[in-house]
């Protein structure tokens, strides 16, 4: 093989490293982007939030502890395993007890469905 | 220094030329290693993205929620209690709130029903609603349109739809109905002077525990829930989730060092000639590994950025994916919602981690055993 | 909570590592045992084709370990967003006790890997392998201290409990504490800024002395020791007195809150030139000691003035952007 092209070739695909390297930095002025630009969206939400005195996102709505996350009883049934998974689908995306409080402590816990 | 660049420059051309003389495995290589970087890293990048929305949007929830609890349920709350929580130290306002969750019989699947608080932007007169995106969309609700919902008492509640909750604030109302506290109380038959639960507002943030702990001494049948729990709730839901699909992903991860182990001592006969021929030239062991040292390096940082790279655009480009609902879960009333990218570097730094660590560790024997190679031995075949 | 990706990532390395360091200890007990470079029977040569493979293993593993301290504090700094107290990676770490016991092994671990990595370097740098047994013998005894370091933080994330409440930094590190931590938090700012500025001081014109001449064992020796006393009472320094004037809080001692992007993660400023350093003055130790090994003559004093120079590069780096810190806190210290 010539030098030549082995320059050549070793510049090429320096080349597609150096996208690639300039995509991955690219996400990061990308996302600096998107935040500035729904800044004003957050914002509003943030005080949408407020003014409702909401408690939780509205990622699932497959049932009722899974809409309210947060507010959820921690004895909930089906709510003590990932593997509600077959009665709520998104059970596999909450783990055992993913809501536990402190005043957790306070509320008597119920022996059999913890952990 | 300089013979160090120009030694480590001449060890780079060499290994790219020979990853470029099996182009075809090399391809096939590098397009197993993105995708298997792609898949942790989709993951991983959604689930930061949603644990930051929600820890955004929900920065100014009420200080502290107090239920009720009756023989280990969910109990209303009396306006007594109200009047007791506005006693205790520190507490600034006391709200009752009113909520529920309203079973549809045509989408089949419950929505939440929500009262506005009073001096809410969101208040709604009597016999008018406010729908969420989500909602609106399933129903074919517009403003100015009808929503019919059906009582506890089997009666129908037409309401008249003042206005659509913005699309924008999906994430936190997709399956929202906001009504007047009269109707609230006429659709599930709610006795008046009791509340779903109680929200208070606490002037001092590093008081809310505080609080919390008295009102649940004072009422022993109470559970509080502090902003700062909901948070964690939230930075908890999708760290699990991300550590369950890693978990099953081991499988793949391993399969995949195995493949690149594989790859890197299943010598074809023409790389072993080629090593055989820089070693009779004057290379030492030493002068092979690094030369496969580059030729590792090369393949990860193109296979690293590029499944990088694709995770991030599908994630945050790709509105519904084909694995999305298996990301995001199920339910029919879908919020839509636009995640904000919030990655940062521990991020990348896990992300390379889990994915380089295995595939260097794996090519290292081989890569020793081509290194030792006697050029005579190989040539002899 | 061992389901956290940065765990599992954590929790690979660590398994890397004790993989390694178990497959590695069968070789090192034979070179150990039948190393000889004048013996030219097969055993020897193929102990010498292996010991290749084996110190690039081992070196992979060094490399992990150096990598595995950082991913810990950050993965407790992470995960107290989920511990009801805890503010930042003392929060996490204090929730059981093999928290605080997992960063010391690390930290330990940490320079005992980086000094192999150095012997290492010293060995192959020399055509006749100078150093081979011992750099063996000291891979012997590192593989129980690896294996404790990668043990104690996965004991650590399995006990870690969500639920558990655990006290933030400003409790540990609270003057009133009665532990090593509040003792430091304790210390008062002026005796604590001496030792600081005097031992930095020493550990340069140490590593300069060093670093600017031709030395022998014992002024290698002196440079490093230095350099392990300066990076005791930089850690010493940083909870008595830095953090509190970074933060513009006489109360708040944290040591782990100034790399937090609150405060625009200052504390890598201070961190990252004191551990470059350190390791630099690790170096010099093992050079001090190697510094017997006649065949290692010709290329010890060059290394050794490298890492000299920069140990007091760094060094001095650190004086520099503490007292830049010191100069535009607001914070008065009696």
């Amino acid at each position: 093989m010539s030098a030549g092209l082995a320059v050549r070739r070793s510049n090429r695909v320096v080349l597609v490293v150096a996208l690639l390297a300039a995509g991955v930095v690219g996400t990061w002025f990308d996302e600096a982007r998107l935040q500035r630009r729904r800044q004003a969206v957050h914002d509003r939400n943030l005080r949408l939030a407020g003014d409702l005195r909401l408690t939780d996102v509205c990622l699932f709505g497959d049932a009722p502890w899974l809409r309210h996350l947060s507010q959820s009883d921690v004895f909930a049934s089906m709510q003590d395993g990932p593997g509600a998974f077959d009665y709520s689908r998104s059970g596999s995306l909450v783990g055992p007890r993913g809501t536990v409080t402190d005043s957790d402590a306070s509320v008597a816990e119920p022996p059999a469905l913890s952990r | 220094m300089r013979r160090w660049l120009n030694r480590q420059r001449s060890l780079a051309d060499v290994a790219l030329a020979s990853l470029g003389r099996r182009r075809t495995r090399t391809m096939a290589l590098l397009v197993v290693y993105a995708l298997v970087v792609s898949v942790v890293a989709a993951v991983m990048l959604y689930a930061q993205a949603v644990r930051r929305e929600a820890g955004r949007v929900l920065a100014q929830s009420p200080a502290v929620i107090v239920q009720r609890l009756q023989a280990g349920r969910f109990a209303l709350v009396p306006d007594t209690y109200a009047e007791a929580l506005r006693a205790i130290r520190g507490v600034q306002s006391v709200e009752g709130r009113l909520w529920g969750y309203y079973y549809d019989p045509v989408l089949k699947v419950a929505v939440t029903v929500m009262v506005a608080p009073e001096g809410s932007a969101h208040v709604v007169q009597d016999g008018h609603a406010r729908v969420g995106p989500a909602v609106a969309r399933a129903k074919g609700l517009s403003a100015g349109g009808q929503l019919l919902l059906i009582t506890t008492a089997r009666d129908v509640l037409r309401l008249t739809v003042d206005e659509l909750l913005p699309d924008e604030s999906a994430v936190l109302t997709a399956d929202l109905i906001l009504i007047s506290a009269a109707d609230f109380r006429a659709l599930f038959d709610h006795p008046a002077g009791f509340y779903t639960d109680i929200a208070l507002s606490v002037a001092n943030p590093a008081e809310h525990r505080r609080v919390a702990e008295k009102v649940t001494t004072r009422m022993p049948d109470t559970r509080a829930i502090v902003r700062d729990d909901i948070a964690r709730t939230y930075a908890a839901t999708f760290s699990w989730r991300e550590g369950l699909v890693l978990v099953a992903f081991i499988g793949v991860l391993a399969a995949f060092a195995l493949f690149a182990f594989d790859r890197a001592s299943g010598l074809s006969a023409d790389e072993t000639r080629e090593i055989a021929v820089l070693k009779a030239v004057g290379w030492d062991a030493g002068d092979v590994m690094a030369m496969k040292a580059w030729e590792g390096a090369l393949v990860s940082a193109v296979a690293f950025a590029a499944g990088y790279l694709a995770a991030y655009l599908f994630v945050f480009y790709v509105p519904a994916g084909p694995f999305d609902g298996a990301l995001r879960g199920w339910t029919v009333v879908r919020p839509r919602i636009r995640l904000t990218p919030d990655t940062d570097a521990f991020q990348v730094a896990t992300l390379f981690v889990l994915s380089v660590v295995p595939y260097t560790a794996a090519i290292l024997v081989p890569v020793w055993r081509a290194a030792v190679a006697e050029p005579d031995v190989v040539m002899r075949g | 909570m061992l389901l956290q990706p940065p765990v599992l990532a954590l929790l690979l390395m660590s398994a890397l590592e004790v993989a390694i360091a178990l497959a590695v200890i069968p070789f090192a007990v034979s070179i150990v045992r039948h190393w000889d470079l004048g013996d030219a029977s097969e055993r020897q040569v193929r102990l010498e084709r292996r010991t290749r493979l084996v110190s690039t293993l081992v070196a992979f593993a060094m490399g992990l370990q150096i990598l595995t301290l950082p991913v810990l504090v950050f993965t407790a700094d992470r995960l107290a967003a989920q511990l009801s107290g805890a503010m930042c990676a003392v929060g996490t770490l204090n929730a059981n006790a093999y928290g605080f016991a997992a960063l010391s092994a690390q930290m330990v671990a940490f320079f005992a890997a980086v000094a192999w990595l150095a012997l290492d370097a010293m060995d192959v740098s020399v055509p006749t392998y100078p150093l081979t047994r011992i750099k063996y013998v000291a891979a012997l005894v590192l593989a129980p201290l690896l294996a404790l370091a990668a043990g104690l933080p996965v004991a650590f994330f399995a006990m870690l409990e969500p639920s558990v409440i655990t006290s933030c930094c400003a409790r540990v590190f609270a003057s009133d504490a009665p532990s090593v931590s509040g003792a430091l938090a304790a210390w008062p700012a002026g005796p604590a800024m001496i030792a600081f500025y005097v031992s930095l001081a020493a550990a340069v014109m140490f590593s300069l002395h060093v670093a600017t001449g031709r030395r022998g064992r014992a002024s290698a020796a002196l440079a490093g020791g230095a350099g392990l006393v300066a990076f005791a009472s930089v850690i010493a320094g940083v909870v008595s007195f830095l953090a509190p004037a970074v933060y513009d809080d006489v109360l708040h001692h944290c040591p782990f809150c100034f790399l937090k992007a609150e405060y625009h993660h200052q504390g890598y400023l201070i961190y990252v030139p004191l551990f470059v350093a350190t390791a630099n003055s690790t170096w010099l130790l093992c050079a001090s000691l190697a510094a017997r090994v006649p065949a290692l003559e010709d290329v010890l004093p060059r290394s050794q003035r490298r890492w000299a120079a920069v140990a007091a590069a760094g060094f001095m780096l650190v004086a520099l952007i503490s007292s830049i810190m010191l100069a535009r806190s607001h914070v008065t210290f009696q």
